[in-house]
């Protein structure tokens, strides 16, 4: 902890040494930073900026978990499903992303849609293929011991399949939280608009204020951060019995 | 219960497993497989045993010759490529009410209690949480677990656990228990105790009809009135042996006795003829 | 079993959802007009076109290719020696931790408007975009393999007497191997992903020129066709690099 604190206080140090002596950089200090990022604050125009990024975030993320998290159960139980799906969302996992948007801006415009859409279809292959992942690896005894007790496929499926899934459940929805704010970004950088956080970064940006750019940038990765790190504390807070199952996909995609 | 018609009949059984080799290649997963390899395997080659009601039954044979695959085929929870399996005079066609089976990895649920793993097969027929609770608590204290019924499985030792397991087997009252390697991941203590407490527990709950496999070969003569041996893969039966003590006899003492040491090296001959290195 | 086996054998269910998305799209494609969205014919003959005839994605390809490599071997060169530094070393760890792994999980695209900002939209921006892409996930993925070196592995040297530089260079690091092969193959995909986000946002060159550029004239075929070169190519390279890595580490069970 003591470490961690003088690591901190060394960085802001730096950086603030640097805009003091640098100054041909033009490299604002920490004070004018988060000056700045008051300022935003309390003239309301971070908020308003906010809750319009914010509203697609959780359209397009709630939308991905919500379709995510059951075909991705639903491809573990039905194996041939699975197989069929698994190598799509794979491909679209490991493709870089933000090439779609140009299509994307094409088929949707430049409103809510766009990045609603852009978010759903980001964050959908990693939900599904982490919940996927956790019903394909039931460990087959507790399918066994279940059958040997006369349960039938439903019971299998709620007794089982289900609770053994849970962790991974949480799992994808810290990995889906950390890739829709991801998304969210891009899209924010990607796509004009004249409301968002991206184009109070381009306002700034514009006229050439870099402490307001500089502290849109600290506030939009904090809170990134912040909100995979509330997810992860639920995450292992959730199910007293998840010792010993363990579920990570890891990684974050863009 | 001193009926002496064979409560299962194994009837010339075989079972060959298939495994197909997948090809795994991202394009692979696209291409039809017009030449699958598949590997045919022999676990088990015309198995015949005939076990009688209030029997138990050891099968003891070198590792990967089958022994798990009769126990399943028992059960129903696969099925032989030829000949019949038969228990209480019918086809085994799937699992059965009848039958009880206890895994060697214990297979408890890690997200249910103890109470709940216990009660679990009442609670698949639907009987009453109060009604279900009560028979699982009743077989938790006959194994010796009161005052762990709301514990979760994994912060139980792996002893206890495996009493988890029996009690949950109980619970759903079989006629015919079929126990894998019960205490196969236990250490040797602690396997010993749980060998002692099998005997008091079965003695309990009155005779049921028990098959379990080992590869102790002290808990095959502790514990059976008859011992199978099994010839390496594919498996056959070679020999079976009559345990001639009495339920009340067996105990600490038998295993100091010459009889004991005759017999544990009768089969120890007969296994190791058949150990493969 | 014998039938439904032997059908599921020959047309393999990956081949079926491919083809019911194909066809899908080719429905959806006839009652709209071309620039929304194309056929897959009219796709396929311009991936063809862009990638054997003319070769437009090549060039693009080579044009994104020096930020790329430069941005990844800037970060692997830095994350790999880093990684098994901070696993090895509790107070590294401490130091840095918290930072690596703000960066992995926070939106880094968001810092390429600094990087305009700081070098202008030439080669350095996209450069240093590529890094924060993919040095998180070297370092995080390195830092695992020297930490996970079994503790008897670690004591076994020592019995043997062997000092703490032997110790770090004769276990830490040869357990670290495996992953450092695993942190190119996921440094690779990232250093991808970057390089394209780049060529959108800061600099319009290489494959982001194409996309935009194709946009820009609703090309709506091309740009199809462009992303797809993108979408096999990060397949192709994935799979080739998993299969690398299987080779090269032959005594590995699981990542
Ligand atoms: N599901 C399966 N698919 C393919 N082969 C199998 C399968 N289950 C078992 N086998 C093979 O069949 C043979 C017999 O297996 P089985 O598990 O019945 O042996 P076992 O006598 O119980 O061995 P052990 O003492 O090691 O438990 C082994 O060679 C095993 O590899
Ligand atoms: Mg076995």
């Amino acid at each position: 902890m003591k470490a961690r604190l003088a690591s901190l206080a060394v960085v802001i140090g730096v950086w603030w040494w640097l805009s003091l002596g640098a100054s041909s950089l033009g490299l604002p200090g920490p004070v004018q930073v988060v000056d700045a990022l008051g300022r935003l604050m309390s003239s309301g125009r971070l908020m308003s900026a906010l809750s319009v990024t914010l509203g697609s975030f959780a359209a397009g993320g709630t939308l991905a978990i919500v379709i995510g998290v059951p075909l991705g159960i639903f491809m573990g139980v039905r194996r041939s499903v699975g197989l069929a799906i698994d190598p799509v969302l794979t491909a679209l996992y490991v493709m870089p992303f933000s090439a779609v948007i140009p299509l994307f801006v094409l088929w949707f415009g430049i409103d809510e849609m766009v990045r609603l859409a852009f978010i759903f279809t980001f964050t959908v292959p990693q939900v599904a293929i982490v919940c996927y992942q956790g019903a394909k690896s039931t460990p087959t005894t507790l399918v066994e011991v279940a059958k040997t007790y006369l349960a039938t496929e439903r019971q299998i499926f709620w007794k089982v399949i289900l609770p053994y899934e849970v962790p991974f459940i949480f799992t994808s929805l810290r990995l889906g939280v950390g890739l829709a704010i991801q998304a969210m970004v891009v899209a924010e950088l990607l796509i004009q608009s004249v409301r968002g956080l991206g184009f109070l970064l381009q306002f700034a940006s514009a006229a050439f204020d870099l402490a307001t750019v500089l502290g849109v940038i600290l506030f939009i990765m904090l809170l990134g951060a912040g909100a995979v790190a509330v997810m992860q504390r639920i995450e292992t807070s959730v199910a007293p019995w998840r010792e010993g199952i363990s579920a990570d996909g890891g990684g974050s995609n863009v | 219960m001193s009926d002496p018609s064979p409560k299962i009949v194994v009837d010339h059984v075989t079972k060959i497993y298939r495994t197909r080799k997948r090809r795994d290649t991202f394009l692979g997963r696209f291409l039809p497989d017009l030449r699958p390899t598949i590997r045919e395997l022999k676990a088990v080659d015309d198995v015949s045993l005939e076990i009688t009601t209030g029997d138990f039954v050891a099968i003891i044979g070198p590792s990967g010759c089958g022994k798990t695959t009769v126990l399943r085929m028992m059960d129903g929870l696969i099925f032989p490529d030829s000949g019949e399996v038969r228990v209480n005079g019918t086809p085994v066609l799937g699992p059965r009410a009848e039958c009880g089976f206890i895994f060697q990895d214990f297979g408890l649920y890690p997200w249910r209690t103890v109470i709940d793993n216990v009660a679990f097969g009442p609670e698949l027929r639907g009987v009453p949480r109060n009604v279900r609770y009560e028979l699982a608590r009743k077989h938790i204290d006959l194994v010796g677990l009161k005052g762990f019924e709301t514990s979760f499985p994994h912060q139980l030792s792996g002893g206890m656990q495996q009493r988890v397991g029996i009690a949950r087997m109980l619970s759903a009252e079989p006629e015919i228990m079929l126990m894998d390697e019960p205490f196969g991941a236990l250490d040797a203590l602690t396997r010993r105790t749980m060998q002692f407490e099998l005997i008091r527990i079965l003695a309990a709950e009155g005779s049921a009809t028990s098959v379990f496999v080992t590869h102790d070969l002290d808990e095959a003569i502790l514990l059976a009135d008859k011992v199978v041996i099994m010839s390496a893969r594919p498996g056959r039966v070679k020999e079976i042996v009559n345990i001639p003590f009495a339920r009340s006899e067996r105990g600490e003492a038998l295993l100091e006795t010459s009889m004991f040491a005759e017999l544990r090296h009768h089969l120890w001959l007969g296994v190791h003829a058949e150990q493969p290195l | 079993m014998g039938g439904l086996g032997r059908a599921r054998r020959l047309v393999r269910p990956p081949f079926v959802a491919i083809t019911l998305i194909v066809a899908g799209w080719w429905v959806l494609s006839l009652g709209q007009p071309r620039y929304v969205l194309p056929s897959p014919p009219e796709v396929l003959s311009r991936f063809w076109e862009l990638t054997v005839t003319g070769g437009e994605l090549w060039t693009a390809l080579g044009l994104s290719m020096a930020a790329l490599l430069i941005g990844g071997a800037l970060a692997f060169a830095i994350g790999v020696p880093l990684g098994i530094l901070m696993g090895s070393n509790r107070r590294v760890e401490q130091v840095a931790g918290p930072y690596v792994n703000a960066f992995y999980v926070s939106p880094v695209s968001a810092l390429t408007v600094l990087f305009v900002y700081a070098f202008g939209i030439g080669l350095e921006p996209r450069i240093a975009t590529v890094f924060v892409f993919c040095a998180p996930v070297i370092i995080l993925t390195c830092l695992r393999g020297a930490r996970e070196t079994p503790r008897t592995m670690v004591e076994v040297a020592r019995v043997f007497g062997a000092s703490s530089a032997q110790v770090f260079l004769k276990t830490v690091v040869p357990h670290s191997v495996p992953y450092i092969v695993t942190a190119t193959r996921l440094g690779l995909g990232r250093a991808i992903k970057g390089t394209v986000l780049a060529e959108l946002v800061v600099s319009i060159t290489g494959l982001g020129e194409m996309l935009s550029g194709f946009a820009h004239h609703f090309d709506t075929a091309s740009l199809m066709a462009t992303i797809f070169f993108l979408l096999i190519l990060g397949q192709l390279l994935t799979s080739l690099l998993e299969r690398f890595e299987v080779a090269v580490t032959p005594w590995r069970q699981l990542a």
